[in-house]
């Protein structure tokens, strides 16, 4: 979600809220004598504050799960689970009176770190990488159709080298033998040899370049690289064969796309399994605390 | 040659329609650790519990003194208070389960409210000693001042000076001593002396190593109710004698007793009598004119033993209670003739405990020279004059909590005590030891 003006009135409400809770935080403790604050009336407020935001804030993953329920809008509830989340910093440390306690009270505060701090990084990048994604990746599609749309890339490619040599049979011209996995030029070497060269890149470079999803060490994975590589082709194979060479140039970029847009994806949706599922755990644990501070307070 | 189409068709037919329909890795093991980590935590923290170990729930660690109950939360957290039960549920910390361990006298019959164990003394904190209460416990009555004592709202900025160096108030001591004459080199019993603060002020747990100017004759016990913190009253067998000694004739060796007057009548008399028995020949012997004794008779007519010993003690007497006694001791002679001739000795009235509401022991402070804190010491001629340190030289040290590095702790606990121990009574234990330990 990217944060723009439309979203200072969450922002004001979110501020005045955290000074509300540290006037009450500075008035309760002025007051406070002695001992652990959280279960002083002050404390228990925060700390029941606190809960709820965490019960809302896990309500979230529920939200997307059933996109037409009429509970509000999508983006409210990601507003408010972007800005009260940053809410339940003061009021995890105003309960705790910025001591760490023992046992739940201590891994459950580490995980509200966790969380918090996974969560300012999850809405960092996706200000930033959508946007950077929508200039540097062209072909972007669904991330989770990439391995379809790769495979429909391969098959394109093989189409087209198919073509060339389908072309040349069409013409009585058997340009050469398959061994293994190189060619072997069986027609006049000087006709022939530059479209074995060019089915040796096809099969030893591009070929496994657009089959594998990222291929970091393929030459074909940087651009520029790529370039070099179809220019020499362009070199070697008569004009009639630039064409597809180009086709061939074009599904390689696309391709490159694609490892672009698992790379973003991935950096844009890492934090969310670190996020979510410690929220989970931090739900689970400060429902256990509640409980057992109300038993033996 | 066969080209390549991206016709909307084509394009079209890329995607599986039914994709979302399918869990991806990221998405299956997102769910796989959204489950397995919740789990996991709590099945931590409930086999901990299952064993019998609550120290995953408990808000914070148990103190020193408590620590050994700790596993057996039952014994404060109970169902009852002031005998009602409470719901199942709650299991709050009673005054009656730290009653049934503790003997807490109250603190004053005028309080304004008897606040709960627990609201002062604070478990599963951070504290290791539950004594070290927060100041806020007492200042949130005394802050406002209460009856016979100044508002007090932290230390040192907000307490008042100390009650023994406010206004005129004056040492109520009556035996003369010139601190700054004493911190000379000074006449010893052997030469000339430079006498330590611990040549006579000691603690009773310092009391037992040799006294440098006590008495050869006569060590006095310390006394057994005496503050282990504070100095002992100086006292002339101990302190005083070797210098201060009360002789009364040169031809004898012995001193007075330092006693009551009828005392040291009697052990002139006696030591004259013995003396003329001894020596008959002493009657036909002139008077020693050259003592200068006030009010002395010049008589030099000694007939009878009887008038040697009654000439010889008047004059003792007199050199004792108007010369020796006098030079540290107030002597009141107003009376004298109703107490056949004897002087009174004003009680010597040394304080021993400066600050009547305050506790305060030397022994944490042993690494500080004696005058880094009593400075007034060394100029002070005056019995009158008042040594306590100010609160001002307090502070130096004892400006903020402990935990502040460079700083010593300035809690009210550090002097003041709340209960009342003075109402201490006998208390009976109704614990076993298998209801505590485990």
């Amino acid at each position: 979600m990217r944060i723009d003006k439309t979203h200072r009135g969450w922002a004001i409400a979110t501020a005045l809220l955290i000074l509300l809770a540290t006037l009450i935080y500075v008035f309760a403790i002025s007051r406070h004598v002695s001992g652990a604050f959280g279960g002083t009336w002050a404390g228990l407020l925060f700390g029941t504050a606190g809960l709820a935001l965490i019960i809302f804030h896990n309500l979230l993953s529920l939200r997307k799960k059933f996109p037409t329920w009429r509970i509000g809008r999508s983006q409210t509830w990601m507003r408010a689970h972007l800005w009260l989340g940053i809410l339940l910093i003061p009021l995890v440390l105003y309960h705790a009176s910025f001591t760490l306690g023992g046992g739940i009270s201590k891994v459950a505060f580490w995980l509200t770190a966790a969380v918090i701090f996974s969560g300012i990084l999850g809405a960092a990048l996706q200000h930033v990488l959508p946007r950077l994604m929508t200039q540097r990746v062209p072909f972007e599609t669904i991330y989770d159709q990439i391995d379809r749309v790769q495979a429909q890339l391969l098959k394109e490619a093989d189409e087209l080298i198919g073509g060339v040599e389908s072309e040349a049979a069409k013409n009585g011209l058997l340009l050469f033998k398959n061994e293994g996995s190189g060619a072997t030029a069986v027609a006049d070497p000087e006709v022939a040899a530059p479209f074995a060269e060019l089915r040796n890149i096809y099969q030893g470079r591009i070929r496994p370049f657009l089959q594998k999803r990222g291929d970091y060490g393929n030459p074909l994975y940087q651009r520029r690289n790529a370039k070099g590589v179809f220019f020499r082709l362009r070199k070697l194979v008569p004009a009639e064969v630039h064409e597809v060479l180009d086709d061939l140039e074009n599904i390689c970029e696309e391709k490159r796309d694609l490892d672009r847009q698992s790379r973003m994806h991935r950096a844009l949706h890492a934090w969310l399994l670190v996020h979510v599922p410690l929220s989970y755990a931090l739900l689970a644990l400060v429902v256990i605390h509640a409980v057992i501070a109300l038993r033996y307070m | 040659m066969v080209r390549r189409t991206r016709s909307a068709k084509r394009l079209g037919t890329r995607h599986d329609l039914n994709y979302f329909k399918h869990w991806t890795a990221a998405r299956k093991w997102r769910l796989a650790v959204s489950v397995s980590l919740p789990v996991v935590l709590v099945a931590w923290f409930l086999t901990g519990l299952g064993r019998g170990d609550s120290s995953g729930f408990t808000p914070g660690p148990m103190s020193h003194s408590h620590a050994f109950i700790g596993k057996k939360c039952e014994s404060c957290h109970a169902f009852k208070v002031e005998g009602i039960a409470l719901m199942k549920f709650r299991k709050k910390v009673t005054d009656e389960a730290c009653l049934e361990c503790h003997q807490a006298p109250a603190h004053k019959s005028n309080q304004a409210f008897t606040p709960g164990c627990s609201s002062c003394h604070s478990e599963h904190t951070a504290s290791q000693d539950l004594r070290h209460v927060a100041s806020g416990n007492c200042t949130q009555c005394h802050a406002a001042g209460v009856p016979h004592f100044q508002p007090v709202t932290g230390f040192p900025s907000k307490h008042p000076e100390f009650r023994p160096l406010q206004d005129s108030f004056r040492d109520p001591g009556t035996v003369a001593l010139n601190h700054t004459v004493h911190l000379k080199p000074i006449q010893g019993p052997a030469g000339m002396v430079q006498l330590e603060c611990a040549d006579c002020h000691r603690t009773p747990v310092d009391a037992s190593a040799g006294w440098r100017f006590a008495s050869a004759t006569t060590s006095p016990a310390v006394p057994k109710d005496s503050p282990s913190g504070l100095m002992l009253p100086v006292n002339y067998e101990r302190n005083c004698a070797a210098c201060h000694q009360l002789q009364f004739d040169s031809r004898f060796s012995a001193s007075a007793p330092h006693q009551e007057p009828a005392a040291v009548r009697k052990f002139i008399l006696t030591t004259y009598r013995e003396y003329i028995t001894a020596n008959p020949n002493e009657l036909r012997n002139k008077r020693n004119v050259l003592r200068l004794i006030p009010a002395a008779n010049a008589d030099p007519a000694l007939r009878t033993p009887e008038q040697f010993v009654a000439t010889q003690s008047r004059d003792a007497e007199q050199l004792l209670w108007r010369k020796t006694c006098k030079e540290c001791h107030q002597i009141d002679f107003s009376q004298s003739e109703q107490r056949q001739g004897l002087p009174r000795v004003l009680p010597a009235q040394i304080t021993t405990k400066w600050l009547a509401h305050a506790s305060f022991d030397h022994a944490p402070h042993a690494a500080l020279s004696c005058v880094s804190c009593h400075v007034k010491t060394q100029t002070s001629v005056e019995t009158s004059e008042v040594l306590v340190p100010s609160i001002k030289t307090c502070a130096a040290c004892h400006k903020d909590s402990v935990q502040l590095e460079g700083r010593a702790e300035n809690g009210c606990f550090e002097c003041h005590q709340y209960h009342d121990w003075s109402q201490r009574k006998p208390f009976v234990g109704k614990k076993s030891i298998s209801q505590l330990a485990r």
